[in-house]
């Protein structure tokens, strides 16, 4: 499936998801060891600008306010990061995209299979729960009613 | 437009609207529903997908899901959100299917503490109807809970799983109390409703049918049975006429057109906060202050059930997502002990384990996985890892917690919003702390190498009741003791506003068991034709 947006259904603009796309970066890098993308990974950050384009308001005001403070293209991830991190104006700003970017990265399935995680929605299949060992009940039904009286 | 009148209208379509309209229908009167949300579709809650937990269609706040169907909340003066569905099934869509009863000293707060009020009803006259209302909703649990009277089981108990077991051997390490949570889901198949295959996904809707929300347990009986059921249609205020009586509703359709629709007698059942708001909302000569509200006590007295949250961080991989988020709950510090610095109590019940994007979440929001470098390390030792225990505190009622009007904040159809004022007290805060240090004991017993600690959930207030509380007294109370308004004798309210104490556990069961009550005591009053009397 392509993951190519087309640009007239396109909530950011060129610079703004190349913003996003640099902060979800510094957020979650890639682990070739554990086979697990960076969360800029194109599959992941379709997902993060749909997802994103329902706070767009919010997200556009703290692109504007993070690009008048650091040139993000050309930062290292660990300064945007601190940036995101002390500067109070950009507090919404961070919290709302992490949430976006938590959402979207821990919802793929290469990141899921990587984890050892079913790497498909609940239903139908469910999943197996163990019984569980109902012995350990016995020392609770040996105590009396201890429901207070009225 | 004004529809030909029935004989009973009911606001809403949620826990208690569901078992009211199921009891009452024997009756044969024609019993209407009117409800602001839609249907829901099994085959469409977000378990059949992968964004499972992040579907914003079924976040638990209104504010942040704002569907068409929601009303928006001014929350700003609580430090809890309200959290609700608006549909057919209400708050039981995204419920947990946690499903205690409470406990018999709850309907006697004043006597046994000195605080609050006593009940103008008790548990033994409930037991039936909380019997009824297991057998229509189908309950999975184990008899034999020394922390209540007897009761019967129906269907086995939900799984232990890796997690109970361990939180198991740490209460019981601390010889305390626990046993398997009553639960509204269905362990065998009951009543034409397929059974848990462990989802994992309770809180946003049950794609498989096994946990018991009311659209597909007693709405479809009640439907089958005569009552009709309106979708869409946003109820404004109720009318009266000149001798104070309700004479039934004004409301929008889907379309956003007015409608009115008269009755013989009303019904509220939209929650301790959607309830008082079309209350305060229905002034009139009659009424200037707001429907049934000569006490001044529409609104007020408004009880959240405070949580405090504990989760332990073990080596080992427990359940995760896997299987209902409850399985064994812990009444050990349930009742008053005088020891304490508070009255009352808490229970605990457990949180299985979280899903892939909330660990993540919790992880990074708490510190424990940090962004960029070792995110990834950081992020495997609490995948599959965390277990959580949650406080039920008691919330005791206080006046200055309230629902109001808005002055400005108007939903879609320009109604006036609600708005919150909630303080948590002094006796809650002492019981939050509590809750965590016991709660950190529990979970340390059971092995957990890290706890994180979280003091007040925010986003948790899915409990509320009071706002129009039963009681005999008319100058102090809003219904009778079974839910006719003092002020308006065809005005009848059924859900968690007339609670008088919250209990320390989830109050769906008690609701939907009060709303059976109220329905039988209507038809006996029918029978005598002394329900207006």
């Amino acid at each position: 499936m392509s993951t190519e947006i087309l640009g007239s259904d396109q909530v950011f603009s060129e610079s703004e998801r190349r913003i996003i796309a640099a902060i979800a970066e510094a957020t979650i890098g890639q682990d070739q060891s554990r086979k697990l993308p960076a969360a800029s990974d194109p599959q992941v950050l379709a997902t993060i600008l749909e997802k994103a384009a329902n706070f767009r308001v919010r997200l556009k005001e703290g692109i504007e306010i993070i690009g008048s403070e650091i040139e993000v293209l050309d930062t290292a991830s660990e300064q945007i990061l601190d940036q995101l991190e002390r500067n109070p104006r950009l507090r919404s700003f961070s919290r709302i995209l992490t949430i976006v970017i938590m959402q979207s990265y821990y919802q793929d399935p290469r990141v899921l299979d990587s984890l050892g995680l079913a790497s498909r929605p609940p239903f139908p299949l469910g999943h197996e729960v163990p019984e569980g060992d109902w012995s350990l009940l016995d020392t609770v039904k040996k105590r009396a009613p201890f429901y207070r009286q009225v | 437009m004004s529809h030909p009148p029935v004989d009973v209208l009911i606001i809403g379509a949620g826990a208690s609207a569901a078992a009211f309209a199921w009891s009452l229908v024997d009756t044969k009167m024609e019993i209407l529903c009117l409800e602001q949300g839609g249907w829901l579709n099994p085959s469409e809650y977000p378990s059949s997908t992968m964004d499972w937990e992040s579907n914003n269609a079924f976040n638990s706040n209104p504010n942040h899901r704002a569907n068409a169907a929601d009303y928006p909340i001014n929350d700003s003066e609580s430090p809890i959100s309200v959290a609700n569905y608006n549909g057919v099934g209400g708050g039981t869509i995204l419920f947990a299917g946690h499903y205690p009863r409470l406990h018999p000293s709850d309907f006697r707060v004043r006597t046994l503490d000195g605080v609050a009020d006593d009940w103008p009803l008790d548990y033994k006259t409930l037991e039936p109807f909380y019997d009824e209302n297991d057998r229509m909703m189908g309950v999975s649990g184990l008899a034999g809970d020394p922390a209540y009277p007897p009761k019967k089981a129906m269907m086995p108990p939900i799984p232990l799983g890796l997690t109970g077991e361990v939180l198991a051997r740490g209460f019981n390490q601390l010889g305390w109390h626990w046993w398997p949570s009553d639960m509204a889901i269905a362990t065998e198949q009951y009543d034409g409703r397929d059974k848990c295959i462990n989802l994992g996904a309770c809180g946003n809707g049950c794609a498989q049918g096994a946990k018991a929300s009311t659209d597909i347990t007693y709405w479809p009986h009640a439907i089958r049975a005569g009552v009709k059921l309106k979708t869409g249609c946003r109820v404004r205020e109720i009318t009266v006429d000149e001798s104070g009586m309700a004479t039934g509703a004004v409301y929008y359709d889907e379309e956003g057109k007015e409608q009115y629709q008269p009755a013989a007698m009303v019904v509220m059942a939209c929650n301790g906060i959607g309830t008082p708001r079309i209350l305060l909302n229905s002034t009139s000569v009659s009424f200037p202050d707001g429907l049934a509200n000569s006490s001044g006590m529409v609104g007020k007295n408004l009880m959240f059930h405070p949580y405090a949250a504990v989760e332990g961080v073990f080596d080992d991989a427990m359940d995760g997502a896997k299987g209902p988020h409850k399985c064994v709950a812990c009444h050990e510090f349930y009742e008053t002990d005088k020891e304490r610095d508070f009255v009352r109590g808490f229970s605990f019940e457990t949180q299985r384990g979280y899903g892939p994007v909330a660990t993540a979440l919790r992880g990074v929001f708490t510190g424990k996985i940090p962004k960029g470098a070792g995110h990834h390390e950081a992020y495997e030792k609490l995948n599959e890892r965390i277990v959580g225990l949650v406080a039920v505190c008691e919330d005791l009622p206080e006046e200055h917690n309230r629902v109001t009007l808005d002055p400005e904040l108007k939903d879609a159809h320009g109604i006036a919003a609600p708005k919150i004022h909630y303080t948590l007290s002094e006796n809650s805060a002492k019981m939050l702390d509590f809750a965590v240090a016991r709660g950190t004991e529990a979970l340390e017993a059971a092995g957990a190498r890290d706890v994180i600690k979280q003091r007040l959930i925010g986003n948790a207030g899915w409990h509320n009741m009071g706002t129009a509380r039963m009681g005999t007294n008319p100058k102090t109370s809003v219904v009778n003791e079974w839910g006719r308004c003092h002020d308006v004798k065809n005005l009848f309210i059924i859900d968690g506003s007339i609670f008088v104490t919250s209990g320390g556990v989830n109050p769906t069961r008690t609701i939907q068991a009060l709303a059976l009550y109220i329905a039988d005591k209507i038809k006996q009053k029918l029978v005598t034709a002394t329900l207006f009397d």
